[in-house]
């Protein structure tokens, strides 16, 4: 074979370098991405996390991911991890039913992979699939305890009330990212919203603050100062916070937030001009993916609902039947006056045994809504119990509809 | 947006104003516009192991020395990020002694964050100068599996400091002696290091992101690959390593001085067993609830031989040969018979005829999967039997070579790799050769002695002389990244055997 060597040189080395590049493909999308990205699922996958960790959901950039796997398929066709890709892209649109199915397409084809079960365990979840999500997240978690198994594990958790199974959870989560890393930071931020919910405002300034350590540029960490600035009551300090926060990430739940604020010191005019900008922000990602229920809680928050809005957080609930669309659908019919059917799905919103405040106090309205005293009283009492100020807004109304009912 | 709603939503309820003053704001909306799905990762670095070595140690003959790696492409000016060893991860260097691909004898270190990352504002991080910005320590176990299957452990060290991450001679004036204040000798005459390191690891990947660009100016003569040319593409990297040096005696089976070793990480599982029932408190039965929490550990990655995981095992089902135990690499045996390596490299050259065979590899799968016994060749035995599992298998037996070859048994040193692998054994270029068949003569087959390489022959920094041999960390302030550059195209490796 060295006869032809002189004549193959440059190939032969091209030969080398390349068994080094497939050889060592795995290391190099470690640290680095290509400068001209082959149609691979690999290059779909980077493609795909840098979408994730963009301040602002482009759409333009989801459909740059979904062609890059679609490349990759036709280069491979039936590569598993190009379908996994694609089912990422759905469940990021909220197209859990597409998901799913892409999930289960890349697991017949390679079952081994932890990946997808991981994504299948969203879908169903998301779906209202509960006992085989739960089971299939667990099954993850055995298989493989990292970063995303640990969160879905606690999300399970903290769906069923486990608040500390969900804090114990995230917090592996926390700490098996990299140090600095948007995983680890992402996970800490679940940690600090976990607290918040349940009350405990110095376990999440401690959260935030030890997410300030490793990202110091975090766009997340203004808000979070806002957050705890409006829990100690120092609502100024609060809205310049969210003011600096929503330059960075003009999310509409961040609007939604300063709106509370300037309406708790009876700034109207800011309000209003907050929540305009948070239903603009909720236009903006209609574009990238379903919010319809979403759109549903947040339209039914702020003005009465019309039949076409309650036609459409029915129609939200039906493509995302969990215990939130059933949560935003009942909302959205009590705020509408239709106390009677509200109260079926507002039971429904808390058959997992959920801890979140506010599914207890919007179950709490609709049961007062509906004419049932006992289970007003008993959700309510439950939501000020878990967090005496769970909202602005509605820990006031709770705590009123609590001494009329009583 | 209907124009209706907006004016609707102009009549807010005014009693909120007068009522609330301090509330806990969070997303109410499910976080919808944060893309709230957890980040998919690439990777899982600080579980991802990247080096496995293991060599009789050069200047204290009657030990060995185990090294892993973790945490690949650690940028040295990585601030304000920095790099640890995962708080809940647990390493294993494990060692199977008498042959069945089972661990006899494990090496655990277990991490804890220490320095205080907050000042009293809770968010802003200032250290003085000499004071490592993120420390760790660690405890250091020994686990021994008896006879009947049980697992007794031993901590050998408590609460040791890891070497810090090199921030730059300002912060670090004196990172060398914080370096050397990490090398501990600890109970049992075990030495052991753990923290930031030079990656010692060197391989030419840089073609591979200009379409295998060989040409370019300034990289002439890169040839074959085996006389230099090539770019050292982790040059100036950092990771993060584990060392530790044993006494022979203590790693050696009953009678048997070949050992296997391999690294692994293991991650937490914890499940909550609720228990509900009703009790009688002051003479009134009242629900009660216990929770019992329970831990078990899980593999999440492994290495014994280098690059396994990137050449040989197929990418669906890398998350099963991570999970699994070497004892039942029998299962993956297949994989090794039919590289796709050399699949790609017959498909991407087919003027050139190859015609490395693609299957029926039993040369390859016996290097990496039993050892191989080459006493016939004037070299070592490293064979651990028939059991298949994927270990780095040392002879102990094997004298060490002060003018070690870095082709290793290729060259004609008997200490190399396959038989152990120490820092300065080019495993790229001797994986690259024993693929294209440098070993065949071993299956009944003629030497396929193709002259491959990538062209990169040494680590950018030199190794030490002394225990834990690898060079110290790249610091943040004079390193840049990996910049391009050329090698001498000199230090060919000669001919081979």
């Amino acid at each position: 074979m060295l006869g032809y060597a002189h004549r193959f040189i440059p190939a032969l080395a091209a030969a080398g370098v390349v068994l080094v590049v497939v050889a060592l493909g795995l290391r190099a999308e470690r640290g680095t991405a290509p400068a001209a990205p082959p149609a691979t699922a690999a290059a779909a996958l980077a493609a795909f996390v840098a979408f994730q960790q963009s301040a602002v959901a482009d759409p333009a950039e989801l459909e740059g991911v979904q062609r890059l796997a679609a490349d990759a398929l036709e280069a491979r066709p039936g590569d598993p991890e190009a379908i996994e890709v694609q089912a990422r892209v759905a469940g990021s649109r909220h197209d859990f039913r597409t998901s799913l199915g892409l999930a289960r397409a890349s697991l017949r084809r390679a079952p081994e992979r932890v990946g997808p079960q991981g994504l299948a365990a969203d879908s169903l979840i998301e779906l209202g699939r509960y006992r085989e999500g739960f089971r299939l997240a667990e099954q993850r978690l055995r298989l493989r305890p990292d970063l995303g198994s640990y969160a879905r594990a606690s999300y399970a958790a903290e769906l069923r009330g486990q608040v500390g199974l969900a804090l114990d959870h995230m917090e592996l989560a926390a700490e098996s990212g990299e140090i600095g890393g948007f995983p680890r930071g992402w996970a800490r931020l679940q940690l600090a919203l976990l607290r918040l919910r349940t009350g405990d405002v110095a376990g999440a300034r401690k959260e935030y603050g030890q997410l300030a350590a490793e990202r110091p540029n975090d766009p997340e960490l203004p808000i979070g100062r806002a957050r705890i600035a409006a829990a100690r009551g120092h609502l100024a300090e609060a809205a310049r916070w969210y003011r600096r926060g929503v330059a960075a990430l003009p999310d509409a739940d961040h609007y939604v937030e300063l709106a509370e604020v300037e309406l708790a010191r009876g700034r109207h005019h800011e309000a209003r001009a907050a929540l305009k900008r948070a239903s603009a922000a909720f236009d903006r990602l209609a574009g990238v993916e379903d919010v319809g229920l979403e759109r549903a809680a947040f339209d039914a928050d702020w003005a009465r609902p019309t039949p076409d809005d309650v036609a459409r957080a029915r129609s939200a609930r039906a493509r995302r039947p969990s215990i939130y669309g059933d949560a935003a659908f009942a909302w959205t019919l009590t705020r509408a006056g239709r106390c009677k059917e509200a109260a079926a799905p507002a039971t429904r919103s808390l058959r997992l045994g959920t801890r979140d405040p506010l599914l207890l106090f919007r179950a709490g309205q609709a049961a007062a809504c509906a004419g049932d005293r006992e289970a007003a009283r008993r959700r309510l009492r439950t939501a000020l119990r878990i967090s005496p100020r769970f909202s602005l807004r509605w820990a006031p109304v709770a705590r009123r509809q609590l001494a009329r009912l009583s | 947006m209907h124009p209706k709603r907006l004016k609707r939503r102009a009549v807010l309820p005014l009693a909120v104003a007068a009522a609330a003053s301090a509330a806990v704001l969070v997303p109410m909306y499910g976080g919808a516009s944060s893309h709230r799905e957890a980040p998919a990762i690439l990777e899982d670095p600080t579980a991802d192991n990247t080096d496995v070595y293991f060599f009789r140690s050069p200047e204290k003959s009657d030990t060995a020395t185990i090294i892993a790696n973790w945490i690949p492409f650690e940028e040295p000016h990585g601030g304000p990020n920095f790099y640890g060893f995962s708080e809940n991860a647990r390493y294993n260097l494990s060692v199977d002694r008498n042959g069945d691909g089972k661990w006899d004898r494990r090496y655990q270190y277990r991490f804890t964050n220490r320095a205080p990352r907050t000042d009293a504002t809770g968010y802003v991080t200032v250290f003085p100068a000499g004071t490592p910005i993120a420390t760790q320590v660690y405890d250091l176990w020994e686990i021994t599996r008896t006879g009947n299957g049980n697992e007794r452990q031993r901590r050998l060290a408590h609460n040791v400091p890891t070497s810090p991450n090199n921030t730059g001679p300002k912060s670090l004036p004196n990172y060398l002696n914080l370096r050397q204040q990490a090398i501990r000798s600890v109970r049992g005459g075990v030495s052991t290091f753990a923290g930031q390191a030079d990656d010692p690891f060197y391989v030419d990947l840089g073609t591979i992101f200009d379409l295998v660009n060989l040409d370019a100016p300034g990289r002439p003569g890169i040839g074959t690959g085996n006389v230099g040319g090539g770019v050292d593409s982790v040059a100036r990297y950092n990771v993060h390593t584990i060392a530790i040096q044993v006494p022979m005696a203590q790693l050696k089976g009953k009678g048997n001085d070949i050992v296997g070793v391999y690294a692994s990480t293991e991650r937490p599982v914890t499940t909550h067993r609720i228990r509900r029932g009703t009790r009688t408190v002051n003479g009134a039965l009242v629900p009660f609830q216990t929770v019992q929490k329970r831990t078990e550990f899980r593999q999440v990655s492994r290495l014994g031989n280098p690059l396994i995981n990137e050449v040989v095992i197929p990418r669906h089902r890398k998350d099963a040969w991570n999970a699994a135990s070497p004892a039942d690499d029998s299962d993956f045996a297949r994989h090794y018979r039919q590289p796709f390596v050399a699949t790609a490299l017959n498909t991407l050259f087919p003027a050139l005829n190859l015609n490395i065979p693609t299957s029926g590899r039993k040369d390859l799968e016996a290097a990496l999967l039993n050892g191989l016994d080459l006493r016939s060749l004037g070299l070592a035995n490293n064979s651990t039997g028939k059991v298949q599992a994927d270990l780095l298998r040392l002879n102990l037996s094997t004298p060490v070579n002060p003018n070690p070859m870095p082709l290793g048994a290729l060259q004609g040193d008997p200490q190399g790799f396959p038989n152990g692998r120490r820092l300065g054994d080019d495993v790229v270029d001797i994986e690259l050769r024993v693929i294209g068949g440098a070993l065949f003569n071993l299956v009944g087959g003629a030497a396929n002695k193709l002259p491959l390489g990538d062209g990169v022959n040494a680590n950018d920094a030199p190794f030490g002389a002394t225990f834990p041999y690898v060079a110290p960390a790249h610091d943040g302030f004079t390193t840049a990244p990996a910049p391009y550059r050329t090698e001498p195209a000199a230090t060919p490796v000669g001919p081979l055997p």
